[in-house]
């Protein structure tokens, strides 16, 4: 459809005979062919690798995929630039894919504080907090390039679009954001993200936690070498750090315009292909939002002059060697898996021979696989066994390869997740991923997952309300969102009676209106009333980590036993992998679902990556199409009965599943779930 | 005939002559007749009966002459599908007593004539107001008051029951049912309408074939609607408000003063303006702009009807959501139609008029965010950024509506061309677009006796890059289309919600356009559309005067599905649409409009591309979701 046509086949008038000729064709079957090209929905992908989409690692123009330091310089300089020539003093974050920090600054002048704050004039949760500039900086770039890949380009804007309690915000009535709780991902307390190497100048495998989670406020935006993605940038000016309420009719209005026009001009030369950028995305058919600033709003030409001084940050960035004032980022996927992905095989024996293109899985940046498939620690003797856990993670991947992606470009491509399957208890039975996934969903997948399989436990009532630390929602205590779960859902057992819980149903009762969306509402009970609430205070998924959240702002560092102590007020590390049950936090939107052996909760699976209907399907269909391969009862999704789609809390049903349309690449069918 | 009584008359007057010699011939005659016979009389009737025998006899001869020996026995008769037999020069037989026919355009000579009512007065003729087809003062056949001053009261009365299999989402988050995995779920929805329309109309001048000096009409409509739906949250926003919907509304459909300005010749060619809400069709069969809205209208005629012209402008109202009915309860839009048009009678040949016409429409609410009142956001609709639109677009059109020899042939064609503030689906710069499109459609038919056969051909283009600077989709600004079966179709009939692209439906009620609008009585154009190409055969069969039997075969393409592709992020969207296969009973007990039967149903039998977008291959889950869509509508309307 690019393609220029001679100028006879585009006059109007030829095109109008053309027309009428065809209205006198009535053959069975139509006139027409498909609407499309290979670019599907008109969408150009000039500059968009496709080959990058199952070899992310493959050198472009002879060099790597990865940022130089001279690139991390370049990128700085041209940021510094900009904020100078504005007259807005920034600080500066340049991270790879995985999440090192390559460089840091804060010129002079700059915030070095900045306070939390949604605007919406409550006090619970986060808001208020004050928290280090550098570490929003890091916040930001790291959201740019985790929420990235080489089939999307998402920015700290794309993230504030679909977090919040409407999608699109602003529009009353409709439910929240399709990840809706994603901020709060990739936590410090994490049992999954890795610490920044302590050694300047060196770099470690990822992927890194993030100080504050993901970030919605404007001024991240992922970075490409080459037009493969390598990073992100992200820059703070100001004093506050916070989401924007009203994005479709402003520009900038938060305040945040500043940072974003001087990430766009830093990360000039490295930009993502401009194909990829979110508003060439529908989702549901709304596009998404990458950036309001154009180089247009530059104050200054383009340049790389001047100089900056590398901030160290306990914790997050070390610093550069000596005399060097940035680092080179790592080769996301190399085969030598020094940025915690590496091709499945190239450390060992592929783990999942099965897969129809060569899967990626997680490393510890020293050259040894992470979260090959194992054997399950509980339930003892009905647990997913290591064999299990490889087909199934085969046949999870397998259904990710031909399922159509909802976010990536060009269209009718693959979709990319990561999938992560646990026991019981939340302990790792396996996790591996697409090639070019959003490196976000790895962290997320575990969320789903062990959300997934502690909500249907029959204890998990009373190890909520067991919890002593305080809470956001009126009486301040866990307890009440169970008790509130027993009203709304109409269940006196619930979260206590072995009902299946998957993550759209977790989901349904986790948003601040109950029927999400609908203005006026009360809160899902797991959520707040709309004034507690805001992307900074989502009710229990926050006040789970909010003490981890403040420990990290501390420099309290992470317990062994993960997200979820509460210095001891909150869950208790297990009997069996010694971590609490949901050890890198809690998740509250679609793509996960429990276990079940039988009638017997044995873990769950998460996925994350793709469209949230996607996940759903990935997780859903990966299980149905399993093959158990040992004897006995097999493994596989919940039971119809006690599914929690059966609870119809309000007059309305749970969704336990939400499978998109036309979902595969190789088949027609419409509803297959 | 003629031979007949030819016959009948010679044997009168040769009875009549013979009864003058004949007593008892004459008596029984005077019995027959009940009075006595003189000779003078008689001689006078046989005279009489003789000379009528005479006439049909010489109308015999003429009837010979005309017929020949080609069509013996055919009395002259013309058969539809046969030639017409040749006219030789003969003398016309004329009756001597006969008036000569009226003149065309004869100068003068015209004789003052009493009132029909005053004719009727003197008759002693009484009425009923509950009778419409006689003398009715209800209905503007005598004056209320003065000399000229009538009222017309009409009502009307429709009811509808519809059911349909059209494809119905499953609540992204919400369910109807436990186990309801996927994106399609129970389709179907029924509707019941009724809607009772008062009409009154004061009148001032003769209602016959001088046009009104003043008329002051106010048609109030009520409407009570009742819908069901196979899933929640699809009849509104709330899921929790379920699968039921009913909901009623008092419109204005007119509201005008027409004042008739002046006449310019003697054939009552005039200029009249109308003010108010008031009903307007811009074109022949409401493929632009078919509305009840509220308007100044500036209209007449010239050259003895031959010429007829518009000048319009319309400031749209807004609608009541679910009854379509105007809102005169909220502001009105900030969207409004200028249109001129000029018809010319017996153009290029006589008995078909030829029409010209532009309309130009402008529309500020890319401002707003307005929200129908089932709490759908409907402005901007929601699709791509959300993020609202202004637009001003022209309608250059020609358009005929008439027979071509026994052909009847209907064409309309238009050139839309304009520009819009903002694309949404993201233009370079985000600078808004230029807007050019261009509609055509044609319908020949022809008749054959009782038959009438029908093909037509429709074409609106499409959009073939959504994010491009150019917009080349073709929207109407509110169409009601007569043609190719209008709501005996499937398509033309119900709309089809783009299910997973956005808040917007792939066509609109009695829509014919393709044109993936959030509604079409409330939202805006949208030229980012995949257009529609229509080709059809129909036909009606008048099986009795008072049973029609209606059918139409349509098939149905997109003219591009890029703009779909985009919404659904879904590349490779065929551009069949389908087979739409319909058929209508139409029954009118009383050879009349006042009561009309109508039972309707059609079917849309899915091609690839629908296929692509909806599930019409059976469902893997829950539901038997397979086959071919449907909608039936029974529809009774009571008219006075």
């Amino acid at each position: 459809m690019s393609g220029r046509s001679p100028r006879l086949f585009t006059h109007p008038a030829f095109r109008a005979a053309m027309a009428v000729l065809s209205v006198w064709c009535m053959a069975p079957g139509g006139c027409g062919g498909g609407g499309g090209g290979s670019s599907g929905t008109g969408v150009s992908t000039t500059g968009v690798s496709t080959s990058a989409a199952t070899d992310p690692a493959a050198p472009v123009n002879g060099a790597p995929p990865s940022l130089t330091e001279s690139d991390v310089n370049t990128i700085m300089l041209q940021a510094v630039h900009e904020a100078t020539a504005r007259g807005k003093p920034a600080t500066i974050a340049v991270v790879d894919r995985v999440g090192n920090v390559l460089s840091l600054t804060q010129m002079p002048g700059a915030p070095g504080m900045a306070t939390i704050t949604s605007g919406r004039g409550n006090n619970t949760g986060l808001e208020n907090v004050s928290v280090p500039t550098p570490l929003a900086a890091i916040a930001k770039a790291l959201t740019g390039a985790y929420l990235s890949s080489n089939g999307n380009a998402f920015s700290t804007r794309t993230a504030n679009q679909i977090i919040q309690q409407h999608f699109d915000p602003g529009v009353t009535d409709t439910p929240g954001g399709p990840l809706f709780g994603v901020q709060f991902s990739q936590l410090p307390c994490s049992d999954f993200n890795t610490i920044a190497s302590g050694t300047a100048g060196a770099t470690n495998g990822g992927p890194h936690r993030s100080p504050l989670g993901f970030s919605a406020d404007a001024g991240g935006l992922p970075v490409y070498k080459n037009g493969i993605l390598a990073g992100g940038i992200g820059v703070m000016t100001e004093a506050t750090y916070s989401d924007n309420l009203n994005p479709l009719t402003s520009s900038g209005s938060a305040g945040s315009f500043d940072d974003e026009v001087i990430a766009l001009a830093g990360s000039t030369g490295y930009q993502a292909p401009p194909a990829l950028d979110a508003n060439n995305i529908a989702v549901n058919g709304l596009t998404l939002q990458y950036t309001d600033a154009t180089s247009a709003n530059f104050a200054a030409p383009v340049a790389a002059t001047g100089t900056f001084t590398p901030l160290p940050l306990t914790g997050f960035f070390t610093g550069p060697a000596a005399g060097h004032t940035a680092i080179a980022g790592l080769t996301y996927g190399s085969s030598d898996g020094a940025s915690g992905v590496a091709p499945d095989g190239a450390l060992g024996p592929m783990l999942y021979p099965g897969t129809v293109n060569t899967s990626y899985v997680f490393t510890d940046g020293a050259g040894h696989v992470l979260y090959a498939p194992t054997n399950g620690l509980v339930p003892a003797g009905q647990a997913i066994t290591a064999a299990e856990a490889q087909a199934l993670m085969t046949s999870v991947l397998n259904t990710a390869y031909v399922t159509r992606a909802a976010i990536r470009i060009p269209t009718n491509t693959f979709a990319q997740v990561t999938a992560t399957i646990v026991d019981l208890d939340g302990n790792i039975v396996a996790q591996a991923r697409t090639p070019d996934a959003p490196v976000f969903g790895a962290d997320v997948s575990r969320q789903k997952a062990r959300t997934a399989a502690f909500f249907s436990r029959t204890d998990a009532a009373a190890k909520v309300s067991a919890i002593t630390a305080s809470a956001s929602n009126t009486s301040g205590t866990f307890a009440q969102y169970i008790s509130d779960s027993r009203s709304l859902t109409g269940d006196s057992n619930v979260f206590a009676d072995g009902l299946a819980w998957s993550e759209v149903s977790v989901g349904d009762i986790a948003r601040p209106f109950y029927p999400d969306g609908i203005d006026g509402n009360p809160p899902g009970s797991l959520s707040l009333p709309i004034n507690l609430w805001s992307v900074f205070s989502t009710g229990i998924q926050l006040d789970l980590i909010k003490q981890d959240f403040v420990n990290a702002l501390t420099g309290v560092p992470t317990p062994a036993a993960g997200c979820a102590t509460s210095n001891g007020l909150g869950l208790p590390p297990t009997a069996s992998g010694g971590k609490t049950q949901l050890a890198n936090g809690m998740q509250i939107f679609s793509g996960g679902a429990p276990i079940y052996r039988g009638n017997t909760l044995v873990g769950a699976i998460g996925i994350s990556g793709d469209g949230i209907q996607q996940d759903s399907l990935i997780s859903f269909i990966g299980l149905q199409n399993f093959v158990d391969p040992q004897a006995g009862t097999p493994i596989s999704n919940a039971p119809l009965a006690i599914r929690s789609d059966t609870l119809s809390p309000g007059g309305v049903n749970l969704r336990y599943v939400n499978c998109p349309a036309a979902p595969f690449l190789n088949s027609s069918v419409q509803n297959p779930c | 005939m003629a031979e007949q009584l030819y016959q009948a008359t010679t044997s009168d007057a040769a009875t009549f002559e013979k009864a003058l010699t004949t007593p008892a011939l004459r008596m029984q005659l005077e019995r027959t007749l009940n009075r006595q016979l003189s000779d003078d009389t008689l001689t006078a009737m046989a005279s009489h009966a003789r000379a009528e025998a005479d006439y049909w006899a010489s109308y015999r001869a003429g009837i010979d002459k005309m017929i020949g020996a080609q069509y013996p026995g055919a009395e002259g008769r013309r058969a539809p599908g046969r030639p017409a037999p040749p006219v030789p020069g003969v003398e016309p037989v004329v009756n001597p007593e006969a008036l000569p026919p009226p003149q065309p355009f004869e100068e003068g000579g015209n004789m003052p004539v009493q009132d029909r009512w005053r004719i009727l007065d003197a008759l002693g003729r009484g009425e009923n107001p509950l009778d419409p087809y006689n003398t009715n003062t209800l209905k503007a056949d005598k004056p209320v008051f003065g000399d000229d001053w009538f009222v017309n009261v009409g009502a009307i009365a429709d009811t509808i029951y519809q059911p349909a299999r059209d494809p119905t989402g499953v609540g992204a988050q919400y369910t109807a049912r436990p186990a309801e995995n996927n994106t399609f779920g129970k389709y179907g929805r029924t509707q019941i309408l009724e809607t009772d329309i008062l009409e009154f109309a004061l009148i001032k001048g003769d209602t016959a074939f001088k046009p009104p000096d003043f008329e002051l009409r106010i048609t109030p409509a009520f409407n009570y609607n009742y819908t069901t739906a196979g899933e929640i949250g699809v009849l509104n926003v709330n899921p929790a408000k379920g699968q039921t919907r009913s909901d009623q509304f008092v419109g204005l459909q007119e509201g005008f003063i027409d004042y008739h300005i002046r006449n310019v010749s003697e054939y009552y060619d005039f200029d009249s303006i109308r003010v108010g809400i008031q009903p307007f069709n811009a074109d022949f069969r409401g493929f632009l702009f078919q509305d009840n809205q509220l308007g100044v209208r500036l209209f007449g005629d010239r050259d003895a009807n031959r010429w007829q012209y518009n000048f319009a402008y319309f400031q749209r109202l807004e609608k009541d959501t679910n009854s379509g009915l105007n809102d005169l309860g909220q502001a009105v839009r900030r969207d409004g139609i200028f249109v001129a048009n000029l018809f010319r009678q017996d153009t290029p040949v006589p008995g078909f008029t030829s029409q010209v016409i532009d309309l130009y429409n402008w529309n500020r609410e890319g401002g707003e965010f307005y929200y129908d009142k089932n709490g759908f956001l409907i402005r901007p609709a929601q699709i791509g950024d959300d993020r609202g639109y202004n637009y001003d677009v022209n309608y250059l059109g020609y358009n005929g509506d008439g027979h071509f020899g026994r052909v009847n042939l209907t064409v309309s064609s238009y050139w839309e061309f304009g520009h819009q503030s903002h694309n949404q689906f993201g233009a370079p710069g985000n600078s808004g677009a230029t807007i050019g499109g261009f509609f055509a459609a044609a319908e020949p038919s022809i008749d054959f006796d009782w038959m009438r056969f029908r093909l037509s051909g429709l074409i609106a283009s499409g959009a073939d890059n959504p994010q491009s600077g150019h917009i080349g989709g073709f929207d109407s600004p509110f169409e009601n289309p007569q043609f190719a079966g209008a709501d005996t179709s499937f398509w033309i009939r119900q709309s089809i919600p783009l299910i997973g692209g956005g808040g917007v439906a792939l066509n609109t009620e009695n829509g014919v356009l393709a044109d993936l609008r959030s509604s079409k009585g409330q939202g805006q154009s949208n030229f980012d559309n995949p257009g529609v190409i229509l080709a059809g055969v129909g036909g009606d069969f008048d099986l009795l005067p008072e049973l029609r039997l209606a059918t139409n075969f349509n098939h149905l393409d997109f003219y591009n599905t890029t703009t779909l592709e985009f919404l659904r992020h879904q590349a490779d969207i065929p551009n069949d649409i389908g087979w739409d296969l319909s058929t209508a009973l139409t029954y009118r007990p009383l050879f009349s409009q006042n009561i009309v039967l109508r039972l309707s149903g059609g079917i849309l039998i899915p091609g690839d591309g629908t296929k692509a977008l909806f599930n019409t291959n059976g469902g893997a889950a829950l539901f038997n979701t397979g086959g071919f869509l449907y909608s039936v509508m029974a529809n009774v309307i009571f008219t006075y």
